[in-house]
């Protein structure tokens, strides 16, 4: 029977009733001058000027199409607009003042609060999520590829384009850094090394700013050219040591998302106490008893809209919605416990008690790039299904398995949440 | 026949080249598809001319913050589509429209109708001519049943963006236009029957 709803002549049984059916369907003459007006785009418009102050006043009116240009008016100011004014628009009711304000933010350089735009992937609107995604792409190395990886699981396929568009920038800058950091290298050797330390402590607002979120603001700015000189060139290659990462509001505006992992590195002497301090609080939670988050779970951790870290792991059906289906939540499950010589039922009883998957699958005698291949075989044979049953399109799941099938730690961490958080149980 | 949900490919362009010049021409092209779609989810002309008007200004303002690369991507029906339910969704939540819907009480029964071609709802209307008909029951039927006929038969959208638009998959999509179609024709019988005896 759906073979007649599939079939295109089906549809050009309609055809002929539609089309005659937008003849009776006059559009009202006044839309499209109303539309252009309150855009201000009407021909006889003029462009009124606006002071600051109004438009401060603006952001507080009660119409949100008054506040989105006042947040947008703001944004062109840049490198000097109010974050504070900006961050406390990001809480206002209206979807389009949110995003408004998440782009505008995305603008500022290295003063953008990440933690807050990362916080704007979750929130419930589509097009503030995908800015929010533009806005993180931006930032170049200062927000690790992962972040950006997060949004290609989104419920909304808006937002999974962005989040394709987002990876590509960042691979490409990334590659730029890479070519131009050995350039820098070599012409920095040859440089007086006094010229260029009197560079890395000059006074530029953008200083801090590595190369490849400078090229990306400068170009989508159409701003080239303004930052050039020895100063920017001589500090902005440093590579960047890929660690896990943990975003929230202990993140200080402006920084980069990575250097909050190696402050923490730091090699200052005062490391001895370190394990002073993890033994004490260790003691503390098993007596108050709070459950400690394994480290595996670092990647799910998300950050609340009341702002605030969610510590639990977020189930695999919020990132991949494919997993609300049990039928293919239990695919996977016993694919991978196939593949390791156990039921489903011995895998989560073993993660229950804490191991990993790698050590799960280390004591049955598989290695790490073994474990790696049963996932990803795990993985493609449930997406294939989800093809087949048309919940999937193929170039999703070809998507997917190009983007993750090359990284065990995400894989691990989808595998582990499936077996233990398949549906936010 | 050119479908009409086929975009021009420079009007992209255009856009994101110089978005304030060329926001007219993307009015101009879809206004007509956004108002009838509108027009269809909310039965009223009213409300139908509010929702559009929101969906353009949204998305102008989304448009203007887009990278251009962004908007070279788009396909705009869909997209300007999805802007308009989420507007009609929030309207409808606000006003807390009714809506008078098909009778479901013998939903199962309509469901074990068989496809019989010779029956089908469209061969039928298009016997009467009668399409403002046609567009009635549609109105009526229940909401998720008739976003999927009305995407699929009269947006000429495909599966895929209507999953995209509805955020429902693809099977659901499927599931609910077959089976708001086997809900249309059993009102076109019950209507034929009910004239035939009077």
């Amino acid at each position: 029977m759906e073979d007649n709803i599939n079939n295109s002549q089906d549809r050009s049984h309609l055809d002929h009733s539609t089309n005659r059916s937008f003849e009776h369907t006059h559009v009202p003459p006044s839309l499209m001058p109303s539309v252009l007006h309150r855009l201000g785009l009407a021909p006889e418009q003029v462009q009124e000027e606006m002071s600051v102050e109004d438009v401060i006043a603006k952001l507080k009116s009660e119409n949100w199409e008054e506040r989105v240009r006042a947040v947008r008016l703001m944004g062109k100011l840049e490198g000097i607009a109010p974050i504070e004014l900006l961050e406390s628009v990001l809480d206002d009711e209206d979807g389009s003042v949110r995003a408004a304000a998440v782009h505008a933010m995305g603008n500022v350089g290295k003063r953008a609060p990440l933690h807050r735009l990362v916080q704007a992937l979750h929130d419930s609107d589509w097009h503030v999520r995908e800015t929010a995604v533009f806005a993180l792409g931006k930032q170049g190395q200062r927000v690790p590829n992962e972040v950006l990886k997060t949004a290609l699981y989104d419920t909304d396929n808006s937002v999974k384009e962005a989040a394709r568009l987002a990876i590509q920038w960042h691979a490409s800058q990334t590659r730029t850094t890479a070519t131009y950091g050995q350039l820098q290298e070599k012409k920095i050797m040859q440089q007086d090394s006094d010229a260029i330390q009197n560079s890395r402590e000059g006074g530029s607002p953008y200083e801090t700013m590595p190369y490849e979120a400078l090229h990306a603001y400068k170009e989508y700015n159409g701003q080239a050219e303004r930052f050039h000189g020895l100063r920017e060139q001589a500090q902005i290659y440093a590579p960047q040591e890929q660690v896990p990462y943990e975003y929230g509001p202990a993140m200080r505006d402006g920084e980069k998302v990575t250097s909050y992992s190696l402050r923490r590195r730091s090699s200052k002497k005062w490391w001895f106490i370190v394990p002073i301090v993890a033994l004490l609080f260790f003691v503390i939670g098993a007596m108050a008893g709070i459950s400690v988050v394994k480290p595996t779970d670092a990647f799910f951790t998300r950050v609340s809209q009341a702002g605030k870290v969610e510590s639990r792991p977020a189930p695999v059906s919020d990132i991949m919605p494919l997993f609300k289906n049990p039928q293919y939540v239990a695919m996977l499950q016993n694919s991978v416990s196939k593949g390791l010589g156990l039921t489903p039922r011995q895998v989560i009883e073993q993660l229950n008690q804490g191991k990993s998957m790698t050590d799960i699958a280390a004591a049955r005698g598989i290695s790490a790039g073994q474990l790696q291949k049963i996932e990803v075989g795990a993985f493609n044979d449930t997406l294939q299904a989800a093809v087949k049953d048309g919940d999937l399109t193929q170039a999703d799941a070809d998507n997917w398995l190009a983007q993750n099938q090359g990284d065990p730690q995400l894989l691990e961490k989808m595998t582990d949440s499936i077996f233990l958080f398949p549906a936010g149980k | 026949m050119a479908s009409r949900n086929e975009q021009s490919p420079d009007l992209v362009e255009l856009l994101a080249t110089d978005l304030n010049s060329y926001f007219p021409q993307l009015m101009l092209s879809y206004q007509q598809r956004l108002y009838t779609f509108a027009l269809r989810q909310s039965g009223s002309p009213q409300d139908a001319e509010d929702i559009v008007q929101e969906a353009f200004i949204r998305a102008y303002h989304a448009l203007a913050d887009y990278p251009a690369e962004r908007i070279r991507m788009m396909k705009l029906q869909p997209w300007l589509y999805k802007i308009t339910l989420h507007i009609f969704y929030r309207q409808k939540s606000n006003s807390r429209l009714q809506y008078a819907s098909l009778d479901l009480s013998e939903e199962s029964n309509h469901l074990e109708i068989e496809d019989d071609e010779r029956v089908q709802p469209e061969y039928i209307l298009e016997g009467k001519e009668d399409l403002r008909e046609l567009e009635e029951m549609i109105a009526r039927l229940p909401e998720h049943y008739r976003l999927a006929v009305s995407c699929y038969y009269f947006d000429e959208l495909s599966y895929h963006e209507i999953a995209d638009l509805l955020n429902q998959p693809v099977g659901t999509v499927k599931s609910n236009l077959h089976r708001g179609k086997q809900l249309l024709r059993k009102t076109v019988e019950a209507q034929q029957g009910s004239q035939a005896r009077s």
